[in-house]
């Protein structure tokens, strides 16, 4: 079949293959019917200091409830996910085979992550690296100080493209389209962003 | 962070309006309301480090931060103190309060903050950027663990699915009980607000393992617990034996309950029988002593 629709990531949690998955815990239950994600890992995309990635989201304090949960949805996506197909990237074999590239983010779900994070505080607007890692755990590297969300991220797409060097992009369209993907959708409504990857497959 | 307490913000309020005018020269008064104001500001710029400072505290050591703040300015406004004396004690009183919040911030950090050693525990806490009061979820751990119950025949049995942090939790919904059968298909045996399973004349038929679940306003359970209930013979009379503790199956950190032999009913019946007794005896010779 296409190489392209229905398939997962091939990194260090990621399933071979998406299948149903009925133990998923709180916010990746949306992707109980096909997913690339073990119930452990659901688990562990909820926790402040993730072992899915060895990084803590309170390196400048307690995130608020409200922009944390956007964090727990961004990790269950990436790693429930079986449409990510058309943005999954080949990477030099650093440990992760491959990684995601500019997945279009509708409109309201970087507006969204962008209002509710606006008085939580970060050090850097790019998470990916250049982090100081001391005691375990990523800290603030040297003459980065801790400030709310928009003195790093000024815009919704900035956070949403800055924070994860371009995994995301910030999609003009809108949600319901269906020419952009929502990094996560009501458990009960069927998965939207399968119509999506087919339509930037084709 | 105190400023997210209103009690603070009206009083900083009377200062600014009654007091310093009395106190200070007019073109003073502006200047040093506005320093005043950042110092308390200030509070919310402490180091964030894991042991004594994470942008939140809970709502205790708020009320706490805040009365001792509040407390340290009416002494001063009650002293009448003016001019240059009252801005020295005002911005000496500011320090002193900063660094007894970052010791409160410390203590609620290393004490209060997530006491659950396993599931998930809603706690309230008020985030001091921009005062907003949220529910922050602490989970540890998917479950909390097995709890191995050896009672004898014929006894009562009391399963407890309550922890410690429970009532200090938010956000909690019912305890449910359920047996779990042998072939993994689960039956519930009680739902509600109480936190025990009590079966009276236990039978060999109720030995087996119990799951109780104590659920929360979101998606998932506070507390998952398993008990594994064995049913010892009959006891002989006056055979007394300790019922022995197993260790818990899985390494899920937990508190193993012992279930010790519980008193038979004709025993609890001779103690309230010599205590009616004593009670009567010591009635009585205060009658005499009154008389």
């Amino acid at each position: 079949g296409n190489k392209l629709i229905n398939v997962c990531m091939n990194t260090k949690h990621h399933k071979k293959e998406p299948g149903p998955e009925d133990k998923l815990y709180e916010e990746c239950i949306p992707w109980k019917d096909n997913a690339c994600c073990t119930a452990s890992t659901s688990w562990e995309a909820h926790l402040d200091e993730s072992l899915l990635y060895n990084f803590s989201l309170t390196h400048c304090g307690f995130l608020t409830p409200s922009c944390q949960k956007h964090f727990i949805q961004a990790f269950c996506f990436y790693e429930c996910s079986p449409n990510l197909g058309p943005w999954i990237q080949q990477v030099d074999p650093r440990g992760q085979v491959e990684r995601i590239m500019d997945v279009p983010l509708c409109w309201e779900d970087c507006e969204q992550w962008w209002a509710d994070c606006r008085t939580s505080y970060t050090c850097k607007s790019n998470w990916q690296g250049g982090w100081e890692w001391s005691r375990g755990k990523n800290r603030c590297p040297e003459g980065a100080h801790c400030s709310p969300f928009p003195h790093y991220f000024p815009t919704p797409a900035d956070l949403c493209e800055k924070i994860w060097s371009n995994s995301y992009k910030a999609s003009p369209e809108h949600r319901g389209s269906g020419r952009c993907i929502q990094k996560w959708f009501e458990p009960t409504q069927g998965n939207p962003n399968v119509a999506v990857a087919h339509l930037f497959a084709s | 962070c105190i400023i997210c307490e209103p009690s603070v913000v009206t009083e900083l309020k009377n200062l600014e309006t009654d007091y310093l005018p009395e106190h200070l020269p007019p073109e003073a008064q502006k200047d040093v309301m506005k320093r005043v104001e950042d110092a308390v500001q200030d509070f919310k710029k402490l180091p964030i480090d894991d042991e004594t400072y994470m942008g939140a505290v809970d709502e205790p050591t708020l009320h706490k931060a805040s009365w001792s703040f509040l407390t340290d300015l009416k002494r001063i406004m009650d002293t009448g103190v003016k001019g240059e004396l009252l801005v020295k004690e005002l911005f000496w009183m500011l320090h002193q309060q900063k660094e007894s919040f970052a010791r409160l911030s410390a203590q609620f950090l290393r004490e209060f903050y997530c006491p659950n050693k396993c599931g998930l525990m809603l706690q309230t806490l008020i985030w001091c950027n921009a005062c907003e009061k949220q529910v922050h979820a602490c989970r540890k751990s998917k479950d909390c663990g097995e709890r191995q119950v050896e009672i004898y025949e014929m006894e009562d049995m009391v399963l407890d699915c309550e922890l410690n942090w429970h009532r200090a939790s938010q956000g909690l919904t019912d305890y449910s009980f359920y047996r779990v059968w042998e072939n993994k298909t689960e039956s519930l045996v009680s739902k509600g607000k109480e936190p025990t399973l009590a079966k009276p004349m236990v039978g060999p038929e109720d030995e087996g393992t119990y799951r109780c679940e104590l659920g929360t306003v979101k998606k998932s359970p506070a507390t998952i617990m398993h008990f594994h209930v064995k049913v010892l013979p009959k006891k002989i009379e006056g055979e007394t034996q300790l019922a022995n503790t197993t260790a818990p199956a899985d390494g899920a950190p937990d508190e193993t309950t012992i279930v010790l032999e519980q008193p038979s009913p004709d025993k609890t019946l001779k103690r309230h029988l010599i205590w009616l007794l004593i009670s009567g005896v010591a009635l009585v010779t205060v009658g005499i002593g009154a008389v």
